[in-house]
């Protein structure tokens, strides 16, 4: 039953004559008791609690007393109803929402804290999502995605591409559990446009490929299947954006000309500026199916619609019945007999390398939001405690144990809404950064944005916020009972505690385990940011295997209408190298079709002399680089063996070996003399090649992947229209740039010089993946450590100021000021060290799953685990000695003199 | 004497402690006005009101002592003078001749 308190009883002799509150206690329990008999024992309860507030606010406003105004304004319940409907409780339920708020106003830092790190966390969270989401878990763009595929040649656990011989048996033998199939084929072809000619990005495309993507053109039409034959009429579709760069939209482009590598393009149509993230060229020639010389290469993929309701087993039986049939046409060039047509899922492909990158980042700022909800939900329990003697008061004029949750909850949801407001603006601000700059470095991007499944995700983590600090602070508000005084009436103990000038042990130890959550989830990340720091400073040490300092390289592109046969190409190329030398700060000149260290995709097949391949066995695999004996001397590489490439009447051909292809395939001895056929030519007549040199090996397979040696070939037997130019120079390299393209243009200006990058810009693309996330992970692990080091500053600051009259007895009675630093700093670090403990079984449970990322690193490096350790403690060393030192500073007199 | 000597509220007090035969406590007081006017009425205000009124010389009262052994109550009576009388003629007087012919208008007939 309901009744008046010691303090509410108080308030009333405080500020009514003896008579007076004497009268209205007494009329109080005459109207309690008549409610009761007449509504029952719970709403007379309920009416009494609202009483003593309106009463106690009048008292406490000074409105009940005989000389107020009229009518006594009490907030909302006066003039209530005597029975309450439903909506009512929603107007309490709002106006505390509104009262929250306003209290919270009063402590504008503290709030201000909880909404920029709880903000963060949240929009940071639904950010990375929303990445996730769209490159990785939504279904592709296109009709039906789920049912079209990659087809692939698969050898056992061996994946690789389709050639055009795949194409040709698949176009005209369609296995019957596929409803359509399309092939393409990505290049930059020389494209004569204005007067100039540039290179630009093309994907040749047979007939099906749109149509299978359930993409119509936006003008004109698509190609028939006449075009994609051999023999068809070259046509061409651009894209929307090309044909707005240089058509200017005209409507009037149907049937226009387009110089393709000098052969001319009919317009027939123009594609939508969506086209979904499998694609994104200039310009779509049509892709003429033809029969090839050989089996490979093989850089013509193919995609492939299952029928409704076909079987995936069945389709990949059908696949390779096709291919046992194709075998014997091919088998000279292509002996592997187990190798089979099959296809994958088409995601993956599109996809790439995000798959691993982004599953870490979304791990990264989920931890990272605990971290921040961990450090609000201190901030808050710390704020719980300074209200102690307001929610005491409260109690004391009838708000229920309901009640005061009520507004701790109120006070967490007002929070948690402005969180995630300041999240949904940093969310949508960086959605806009990614759709402007990220295309370039994640596939769909375009596609990110406030889908369903992100918006779910943005509203469960501002619930999820509510509910998790509101909790806190609410276990944090009960834990306040259970402390030593209880009161002697067995009152309240909310109402005794509020004369406690300490938190309760449950309050301290409450924020304590947080503080230690905060560190405990800040190590995985540091370590993980530590790890992949170290993968990339090997990288970056190892480096490329050459002096990347003033080369340059350029893509030059023969038209074929000026150039049709190999000895026009030779001929330019030989006549150019010498002209190339003589450039003023120019000190060597070459050309390749390689450009290291990018990963270079050509390779050849061959067999050593005197070491056959099995019958059905695949031959060895080797990149192959085409190449002036110049081009060595651009990389500055070592001859090891033998020598280069020289002029020379010998009709054999010459091959030069790098180091790791020597000790790959040649066991013992010099590979020096030894001969090879190639290109699966294995029958009495191929040409041999005889390998004259060996030299030191640079890097062609990019960082990620392992050396797996080079045959450079003489560009005067084998050279191809298109090449790079690399020039090592004396002085800035980009300052030769110009006269390169004057030598070019001289001879013909139809050839394109493009594509114009240093070595080190080069070098610098193939870890720029790697820096962005490690620098990513790197800014969110420091981050979590800034947090933790503020909680654990605020906490051991809430500490001392509590423990000052303690500390200042102690000191006046003789205890050394510096014993009053190390007690605290030892309390401090007592916290982190258990939290660093375990986060580091976090760290070495989790760092596993990076094990593809790693270079060079195991997942648990003791270096990186030990410098984290060591680096963590010292924060928290210091984030605890500065109130250290004011509690060391303390000067008991002042503090005695308080009491 | 006017209207303005009390408000609409102190009004109501004043018909409710006439309705209970011109004198009356806090505690009947409350509840007919609720029962009267269909709405909660705060003890508080009732209690600041009869204070405001005795002030004003509309109400006297009187402490009634012989509950309190009995009950340990505390009740304080009050009752109505003259003047508080004569005001509440002059108010209805008032509304009488505001009202006349407006009915109709609130179809209340």
């Amino acid at each position: 039953m309901e009744r008046p308190g010691p303090l509410f009883r108080a308030l009333l002799r405080l500020r009514l004559d003896p008579a007076s509150a004497r009268q209205l206690l007494s009329e109080l329990a005459e109207l309690h008791e008549v409610r009761t008999e007449r509504d029952g024992l719970e709403a007379a309860d309920r009416w009494l609690r609202r009483e003593k507030r309106r009463i106690a606010w009048g008292l406490t406003t000074g409105r009940l007393n005989a000389g107020a105004p009229d009518r006594l304004r009490v907030p909302t319940n006066v003039a209530r109803p005597l029975h309450a409907s439903g909506l009512d409780g929603l107007r309490d339920a709002l106006t505390t929402l509104v009262r929250s708020a306003r209290s919270l106003t009063r402590t504008p830092i503290l709030a201000s804290a909880v909404v920029l790190t709880v903000g963060l966390g949240i929009g940071g969270t639904t950010l990375v999502w929303s990445t996730v989401h769209a490159v990785l878990v939504a279904p592709l763009p296109y009709p039906d995605a789920d049912r079209v595929v990659l087809l692939r040649t698969i050898r056992g656990s061996d994946r690789w591409g389709t050639s055009m011989a795949d194409v040709e048996a698949v176009v005209q033998d369609r296995p019957a559990a596929f409803d359509a199939v399309a092939a393409y084929h990505r290049g930059t072809p020389s494209v004569l446009l204005g007067d100039r000619p540039e290179l630009l990005d093309a994907t040749w495309v047979t007939a099906g490929f749109f149509p299978l993507l359930g993409i119509e053109p936006l003008l004109g039409r698509g190609f028939t299947v006449q075009e994609s034959r051999d023999g068809g009429s070259p046509v061409v579709l651009l894209s929307a954006g090309l044909w707005e760069r240089a058509f200017d939209r005209s409507p009037e482009v149907m049937g226009r000309t387009v110089s393709i590598e000098g052969t001319p393009h009919t317009v027939v149509g123009v594609l939508p500026r969506e086209l979904g993230p499998l694609t994104n060229a200039d310009l779509y020639p049509a892709l003429q199916v033809v029969t090839p010389p050989r089996k490979g290469p093989f850089f013509y993929p193919m995609l492939a619609r299952l029928a409704p309701g076909a079987d995936a087993a069945v389709a990949r039986s059908q696949l390779a019945d096709l291919s046992a049939r194709m075998f014997p046409r091919w088998q000279s060039s292509f002996p592997t007999d187990d190798a089979v047509l099959g296809f994958d899922a088409l995601k993956p492909a599109v996809v790439g390398d995000a798959s691993r990158m982004l599953p870490l980042i979304l791990g990264a700022a989920a931890f990272l939001l605990l971290v921040a909800a961990a450090n609000a939900a201190g901030l808050l329990v710390a704020r719980a405690a300074a209200r102690r003697r307001e929610l005491a008061v409260r109690v004391a004029v009838g708000a229920s144990r309901a009640r005061i949750l009520g507004l701790v909850f109120a006070e967490a949801a007002v929070l948690a809404l402005a969180s995630g407001a300041l999240g949904l603006v940093l969310a949508g601000g960086g959605m806009e950064l990614l759709h402007r700059f990220g295309s370039s470095r994640l596939p769909r991007v375009d596609e990110v944005g406030f889908t369903g499944p992100v918006a779910a995700v943005f509203l469960a983590l501002v619930v999820g916020s509510c509910l998790l600090l509101g909790g806190i602070a609410a276990a944090s508000v009960l834990g306040f009972g259970r402390g030593r005084s209880a009161g002697p009436s067995g009152g309240s103990s909310l109402a005794a505690s509020a004369t406690r000038t300490t938190a309760s042990p449950a309050a301290r130890g409450l924020r304590r385990a947080l503080v230690a959550v905060q560190f405990a989830v800040a190590i995985p990340l540091l370590v993980a940011a530590g790890l992949l720091g170290r993968s990339l400073h090997h990288i970056e040490a190892q480096g490329p295997g050459f002096d990347t300092e003033r080369v340059v390289s350029m893509t030059v592109a023969l038209p074929p209408a000026g150039f049709p046969d190999p000895p026009d190409i030779r001929g330019f190329w030989s006549e150019l190298l010498p002209r190339l030398e003589a450039l003023p700060g120019v000190a060597a000149a070459g050309i390749a079709d390689a450009r290291p260290p990018m990963r270079y995709g050509g390779g050849n097949n061959f067999v050593l002399e005197g070491q056959p391949t099995g019958a059905g066995a695949p031959q060895a695999q080797s990149p192959w680089i085409t190449a002036s004996p110049g081009f060595l001397e651009v990389l500055d590489v070592g001859v090891l063996e033998g020598r280069t490439f020289a002029p020379t009447a010998d009709t054999m051909r010459h091959a030069v070996v790098d180091e790791a292809w020597a000790d790959r395939y040649v066991a013992d001895g010099s590979p020096v003399g030894l001969r090879f056929r190639s290109g699966g030519c294995t029958i009495d007549g191929c040409p041999w090649v005889e390998i004259v040199g060996v030299v030191e090996s640079v890097k062609t397979t990019g960082f990620d992947h392992p050396d797996m040696g080079v045959i450079y070939y003489d560009f005067l037997r084998d050279s191809h229209a298109r090449m790079h130019l690399h020039l090592r120079t004396t002085r800035d390299p980009m300052a030769v740039v110009p006269a390169v393209r004057e030598l070019v243009r001289e001879r013909d200006p139809a050839i394109p010089v493009d594509d114009v990058r240093t070595a080190a810009q080069l070098t610098d693309e193939l870890v720029v993946g790697r820096r962005t996330t490690g620098a990513l992970l790197g800014l969110l692990a420091l981050l979590a450590l800034a947090l933790s080091a503020v909680g654990i500053y605020g906490a051991m600051a809430t500490l001392v100021r509590q423990r000052m009259r303690e500390t200042g007895i102690r000191i006046a009675l003789g205890a050394a000021p510096g014993r009053a630093l190390g007690e605290v700093v030892s309390d401090g670090l007592k916290v982190a060290a258990a939290g660093t403990a375990l986060g580091i079984v976090g760290a070495v449970l989790l760092t596993r799953t990076l094990g593809g990322l790693l270079y060079e690193v195991t997942p648990l490096d003791p270096l990186v685990f030990g410098a984290v350790g060591a680096v963590t403690l010292l924060v928290a060393g210091v984030a605890t000695a500065i109130p250290g030192r004011r509690a060391a500073a303390t000067d008991p007199a002042a503090t005695l003199r308080e009491d | 004497m006017g209207r303005d000597r009390f408000g609409e509220f102190e009004h109501r007090v004043l018909l409710a402690v006439l309705r209970l035969g011109g004198e009356a406590y806090s505690v009947p007081l409350v509840l007919e006005l609720e029962e009267r006017t269909g709405r909660e009425v705060a003890q508080s205000s009732v209690f600041i009101a009869l204070q405001r009124l005795e002030k004003k010389g509309l109400l006297t009262s009187r402490l009634d002592d012989h509950a309190k052994p009995e009950t340990g109550r505390v009740r304080r009576y009050f009752a109505l003078t003259e003047k508080a009388m004569e005001g509440l003629r002059a108010y209805r007087r008032d509304l009488v001749r505001l009202w006349d012919g407006v009915a109709p208008l609130l179809d209340e007939g």
